[in-house]
Formats: structure tokens, sequence, C-alpha cells
């Protein structure tokens, strides 16, 4: 047996670096300061700069190539139809011209306003992408726990996201099985729809009577147990410096408030 | 007529290699208990013969047809497969709905339907559970509904994966009445068991199987009496012949009325 | 004194018309093995759902009569309570994993976090655990990736690791080939002799009559017959109610029947062995 791996959860929860191993709360702090500074301030060249900052932030976290995986396919989504929309829907005789597609006047007005836009989600959605990215929901579920939310809600919260991939799984086991008792699946969209629809109410139905056996299950772990809770896994407690960059996420979220007012009232 | 395996291999798409260079061949009318370890490659062989795995290597020929040519379907007429677990095929809200549902896929009379849906429900045993929903039937039972309903669509092939996993003494002797009767009405039964006794007193050939492989392939005496088998496939002589054993008795006894004789 | 004692106890499942339990009365003493054998329907996993606690609290319904652990009606017991002192493993292997837990060393840990056990008794114990129900080669494996047989045993191994008075078990080798039935079974004997009251519920008769100490035989929501293994399992009546008889009974019933009666009827292997030879010298 591996007993370096059990001697691992002697220590506090490893998950690579720094950045990996803040506290998922106060990650969620920061990422969210960084994000809703974007979505306060809403200037296409500030968006930009955070889009570019997340790209290096993500180099230097190590996780570059699925960040920029994901990023872009929201990128392309949210850019083409932000453009095309505002193309469409703001008209005014005095805009400027600013290039042609084949036909297709754009101006320029309509384009800033939709890159403003287009920054404010993507700068918004960057963090959240970091966010997610880098923290597994147990770790934020158990940061949960220690600031006293209930280990049923936790449970309830985390059994939900594998009941998703278990339905996954259980389609396809179904479907298997249809082929297999000598029903096409394969070939044109309507044999795999008629394939498809009937195994929906089993899905289902394996999932809710999974869900009391289950709850029996966890019951016998002696999971609504009133005696206190130990766990095996165990974050690290805050050191002082992550409070201080909790403290300064805060003090540019302030800021940016405070910019954005300023440049509200003309005195920017 | 039969099923072919000729040196097939398979292997899953997470790269692990479940089969090596297997050889089987299974011919119309026979009665096969394939035996093993968990892991040995039980599973995905049967599931070779009705093509739900396709083997990288090798072929598998049902009566001549390449499973590779044709759809799982297809296959399906001729070998049809029951789940270890019924959950996983059983999709029907009632134990009639799901029995009636091949014959009704495959457009037959009404005549017909209920001539094959009566005729599985008989060697099923489970007529008074036709019209309750499968979820509420016990779940050994409901092992039953998943079989009757392979029945019903009337393959010439029928594989049983671990019939007996959780059946009683009722439920067993069931099954070994259902493997008389469906050989006798010309159907071929291949199984899966770990119930030795089982497969000894039901079926005419047992295959072995260890190391992704068959290991040894003939009568109920050559497995359990081949020592060398026994300890490599990781299964048990059946409890008379491990008595007949300790006598130190000859003539390969796995009967308890030739072991009484013996004495 | 018992440890738990049914006394005339009816049991009726919501929205079904019979009774899954009809005036049971049976008591189960502290350190001793106990099997329940029967068809199927009979009312097995019915009572061991009872002893645990989940019916009345988890499954409502009709219950009459009384069912006392540690002399306290199952009404009165608090189920948190219960599961420190009842250790409960049942049939479907899949429902059994938590689905949250992307180990099974984490998986198997589950019931000791709940019970506030310190860490570092938690990790030797889980660790002794696994090794014992050979799923040490797993450990670092997501549970919910496991084979049917792989998960039983995490299951069985998680329970067994909260180390409770009592261990209440339903079918535990169903999944399993040979080999790992039996390893499953030398693990239960183990707990047995470190004075743990269990029940079992199986099919595999010959099995059961190597190690129990007393079997109940269920029939239509009844005890059809219970008492010391040996007494219980030589009974020819048992045929007739859809209950196995070990192989070396059945052997035993037929030499007497072919005129060449043993002096006893056997129930294990061993005895059936040396009743054999003590035959054949005399």
């Amino acid at each position: 047996m591996d007993r370096e791996f059990i001697n691992s959860y002697n220590d506090y929860v490893n998950n690579g670096n720094a950045w990996f191993n803040l506290n998922p709360l106060s990650k969620l702090w920061i990422c969210m300061c960084i994000g809703l500074s974007a979505v306060v301030v809403r200037h296409w060249q500030f968006g930009f700069s955070l889009c570019i900052f997340y790209c290096i932030a993500a180099l230097i976290i190590g996780i570059f190539p699925r960040f920029i995986k994901n990023y872009i396919t929201i990128s392309v989504l949210v850019i083409l139809l932000t453009i095309v929309i505002r193309q469409f829907s703001m008209r005014d005789p005095n805009f400027t011209p600013f290039i042609n597609i084949l036909g297709w006047q754009w101006y320029k007005e309509p384009f800033i306003a939709a890159l403003n836009i287009i920054s404010y989600i993507m700068g918004f959605s960057g963090a959240l992408l970091i966010y997610f990215q880098t923290t597994e929901m147990r770790d934020l579920m158990l940061a949960l726990e220690n600031r006293g939310v209930t280990h049923v809600a936790s449970y309830i919260m985390l059994s939900s996201m594998q009941s998703v991939i278990d339905m996954r799984q259980s389609a396809q086991t179904i479907l298997e099985s249809q082929k297999s008792r000598g029903i096409e699946t394969d070939g044109n969209i309507i044999v795999r729809m008629k394939a498809f629809f009937p195994t929906l109410g089993p899905i289902l139905l394996s999932a809710m009577s999974g869900t009391e056996e289950k709850a029996i299950a966890m019951d016998a772990r002696a999971f609504s147990h009133n005696g206190g809770h130990t766990y095996l896994r165990v974050l690290r407690p805050i050191p002082v410096w992550e409070y201080i960059c909790d403290g300064l996420a805060l003090v540019f979220l302030i800021c940016s408030i405070v910019w954005k007012v300023l440049s509200m009232t003309g005195r920017v | 007529m039969a099923i072919e395996i000729k040196n097939a291999s398979f292997r899953y798409p997470n790269g692990f290699t479940a089969l090596e260079h297997i050889n089987l061949t299974i011919s119309e009318g026979e009665k096969v208990a394939i035996v093993g370890q968990n892991g040995a490659g039980k599973t995905t062989c049967v599931k070779m013969m009705n093509g739900l795995n396709r083997p990288f290597e090798g072929d598998v020929l049902i009566d001549g047809i390449n499973t590779k040519d044709v759809t799982v379907a297809t296959v399906a007429r001729k070998v049809g497969y029951v789940f270890q677990n019924p959950d996983e095929q059983i999709f029907n809200s009632t134990a009639r709905a799901e029995i009636e549902y091949m014959p009704r896929y495959y457009k037959l009379s009404e005549k017909e339907v209920k001539e094959r849906v009566d005729y599985a429900v008989e060697i099923c045993d489970i007529k008074k559970y036709m019209d309750t929903n499968p979820y509420e039937i016990p779940y050994p039972i409901r092992k039953f509904v998943a079989i009757a309903a392979v029945i019903a669509s009337r393959p010439k092939y029928i594989v049983l994966d671990e019939p007996t996993a959780g059946q009683d003494l009722h439920g067993t002797k069931t099954l070994g009445k259902m493997v008389e009767r469906l050989t006798a009405d010309g159907i071929t039964v291949i199984t899966i068991t770990h119930d030795m006794e089982f497969a000894v007193n039901n079926f005419d050939r047992i295959i072995a199987m260890a190391h992704k492989n068959v290991i040894k392939d003939g009568t109920a005496q050559d497995i359990f009496w081949d020592d060398a088998v026994l300890a490599d496939a990781k299964i048990k002589k059946p409890t008379v012949g491990e008595l007949a054993k300790r006598l130190g008795l000859d003539g390969n006894i796995l009967f308890c009325d030739e072991l009484v004789q013996k004495l | 004194m018992a440890f738990i004692e049914l006394k005339d106890v009816s049991y009726k499942y919501p929205y079904t018309k019979d009774f899954a339990l009809q005036n049971v009365t049976c008591s189960f003493e502290k350190g001793k093995f106990y099997g329940i054998i029967g068809e199927n329907g009979g009312g097995k996993t019915t009572l061991c759902n009872l002893i645990r606690g989940l019916i009345p609290h988890f499954y409502l319904g009709k219950l009459t009569g009384e069912c006392l652990v540690e002399g306290k009606d199952i009404r009165d017991w608090d189920t948190a309570e219960l599961s420190s002192k009842i250790g409960y493993v049942f049939q479907n292997p899949f429902t059994q994993i938590s689905g949250i837990k992307p180990t099974v060393f984490e998986e198997v840990a589950i019931g000791l976090e709940n019970l506030g056990v310190p860490k570092d008794v938690m990790l030797e114990r889980v660790a002794k655990v696994c090794e014992q129900l050979d799923i040490g080669h797993l450990i670092k494996n997501n549970p919910n990736e496991l084979s049917g047989g792989q998960r039983q045993r995490v299951a069985f191994a998680s329970i067994i690791a909260m180390d409770t008075d009592t261990l209440v078990i339903d079918e535990p080798t169903s999944q399993l080939d040979p080999e790992g039935t039996e390893n499953v079974f030398n693990i239960i004997n183990q707990l047995k002799h470190s004075n743990k009251t269990i029940i079992l519920v199986e099919h595999k008769i010959d099995l059961i009559a190597e190690f129990c100490d007393e079997i109940l035989v269920m029939e239509n929501g009844t005890i059809a017959f219970s008492g010391p293994t040996k007494e219980v399992l030589t009974k020819r009546e048992l045929m007739d109610h859809n209950a196995a008889i070990p192989e070396v009974a059945k052997f035993g019933h037929a030499m007497a029947d072919a005129g060449k009666p043993l002096s006893e009827i056997p129930v294990t292997l061993e005895k059936a062995f040396s009743l054999v030879q003590e035959r054949s010298a005399r």
C-alpha cells in the first residue's frame, strides 16, 4: 500500500503552488474583486488590460493551456454576438463610418460600445474561469464548512455534481443495452431520437431511487452524528499575507469604483 | 451455424487490454458456462459475441457474419445479451411493456407478440409481476424480467451475465429449468457464473477464463478435476467433488448420486 | 442478556398490502454470528432494516410489537446514535458510495470523520481496513469508477472502519467471485473473534454452514426455523421451504436414503469427510 500517499493526509491540503493553495474563500474574494472592477469600470481599455493580465496570470499559475482554450471559446461567442447585435441595434445618422465588410457598413460608435460590453464580460468571466480552474469544489465546500456551513449542505452540493456525471454514465449504459436488445441507435437523427427518448425515464428513475438508498448509506456512515466532526483533509490556516492580499484586492475594487464615480461626474 | 471468435483481442478506450488472441467456437444448441475470477475478461468476451465490443484484432463471426460489418442491433437479432444489472436494461414502466417491447419493435402480429410473451413469462415464472412497475419488483425477480425481455425477442443465442447472483434456491432452480427448456427449443445458452454448482448441474460445456484468455475448455469433469486450472482461474471444485477428492476416490466425481453409489 | 430482542413484531411498508414481517420473535446475543437465509421476499432485508432502525425512522409504515436494542425500544433510539453502534452494509454496491470523495481512502474515512475520530487514529484505521479488505492497491482510485465487486468491498471497508459493536450485513458478496467471497467471509469471521455481533444475510449456504453460530430461516415474513447452525441445516424440511441446504447435508440425506446412513448429517466438508471415514472404518 502506498504509505507516502497515506502520510500525505498528515499535511495540510497541498494542491501545487501558492495560488492553488490560497484558501478557496480568499481566492474567491480576490477573483471577485478583480472581476467586478471590470464590471464597474466598463471601459474597453481597462477590460482588455485585465484580459491580458489573466493570460499572464494563467501562465504563471501554470494553467495556461486549459485556461486559454476555454477563454477563447467564451470570447468568440461573446464577441460575435455583441458586435453584431450592436451594429444592428444602434442606429444614428451621425455615426462615423468605420469599416466595410463585403458591403456591410460598420460604424465606430456601436463598435466602441460593443467593445466596452465585451471587455467587462471578458474581464469578469476571466476571473471566474481562473477561480474554477484552480479550485476544487470540495476544497471550497471544506472552507465553507470551516466557516460553519453544515456538512449536509456541503454533501448536497458535491453529490449533485457527481450525480450529473452518474446520469451521463447511466445514459450511456442504457443506450448500450438498447443496442444489444436490437434497437437501432445508430443512423439518422430520427433513429437516434427514437432510441434516446425512452431512456430518459429510467435515467431519472434510477437517479431518484439511488438518492433514497444513498441517504440510507450516508446515515449508516454516521452522517447525522452530532458529537463533533473531524476532517481527513485539512486546509492550511490562513496566513497573514493572505489577508493582506484580500485587502489589496478590495482596495483595487474601491479604486475602480472611485474612478468610475469621478469619471461619471466628469472629473477625470 | 455458430459463434466463432477468431484470434480476437480487445482493448478498452482507456488503453486497457482485456482479451488477448482469444479463440472460441460455440455451436448451435450448446449449453456453455463461462467461469473465472472477476477481471478475467468474461464479460468483455461475451460482449464481443453480440457486437457491443468489437475486437481491434481478429474477428468475431455470428453464423458467418462478421460483427464488424453490421450494427449491434443487427447482431442482437441473433445474439441476445442479458446484462448483469437489470437496471441497465429495463426502460419500460411495466414488466409487460418491457417484455412486449422487442416483439412490437419487430412489428410482429398481435398473436405472435402474445405467443412470445407468454413463452418468456412462463419460462421466467414472473406471471404475477406483469403489471408492476419494474422498479417495484424485487431485484432478483427484476433480473428475470430482463431475461424474459430478451427471450421474447427470440434470439438464436442467449447470453446471460451472472444470472445466479442474488438468487435464492427457487430462482436458481428456475434458471436451471430455463436453460433446459431453451436449449430443448433450439436456443443456445451461454452463461457467466460464479456459482460452480449451477455450472456443473446445468451445463455440459465449461470454459475457464484467466489472464485475458481461455485457459481450459471442456466438460465439467475436465475443468473441475484439473487442479492446475482451478488454481489458475481461482475457482473451486464443487463441494461433492472436493469431498470425493479428499476421500481419495477416482472417477472424477462431481455429483451427489455418483458419490453415494461409490461409497 | 440479549443485545437485540424482537417481541411479536409485525411490519408493513407504506403503500403495500402484505406484511413484510409477521409476528416475529427472536433475539440476538452479543459476540455471536447469525446467518439469515431463506427465500427472496421472505423478509430478510426488512428484518435488517428494523434492527438498524431504518424502520421506523426512515421507512414509515405500520410497526407493531417491540424491538429492543440494549433494552431500549427502537422507536426511542436516535438514528445517529444507532449508526455508531450498529454498522449496516446493504446490497446495492452502487448506491453505497458517497459520490463526493475522489479517492477510495477518503471514501473509507467518511464514517470516521462524521464520528469525530482524531486524524492519527483515522489514518491508521483506514489503512488497516483497506489492507484487510484487499483494496490497498485501490486507495488512490476514484471510487466512482470502480467495478461492482470493488465497490462492494469499499462499502464494506467503510463500515468496518467505524468499528461498531454490531454489524448487519446484507448480501455482501453478490458481486464477488468465489475467491473474493471467501475473503469476505474470513474477514467477517475475524470480526466475530473480536467479540462483535454479526447478523449476515446470505444465499451462499456452504459458507454460512461453515462460519455461522446460529441460523434464522425466513419465509413469508416469519421465522420458519431458528437455532444453532447444525441443528437447523440438517433439517430435511428446509428444502420444502425454499431455503438451500449445504451440499454435504444433501449428500448425508442421500446416503441415508440409499441405506448407507452416516452417523449424523454433516453440514461442513470437514465433518462430512470424517463421517464418511468413520463409516468405512466400521
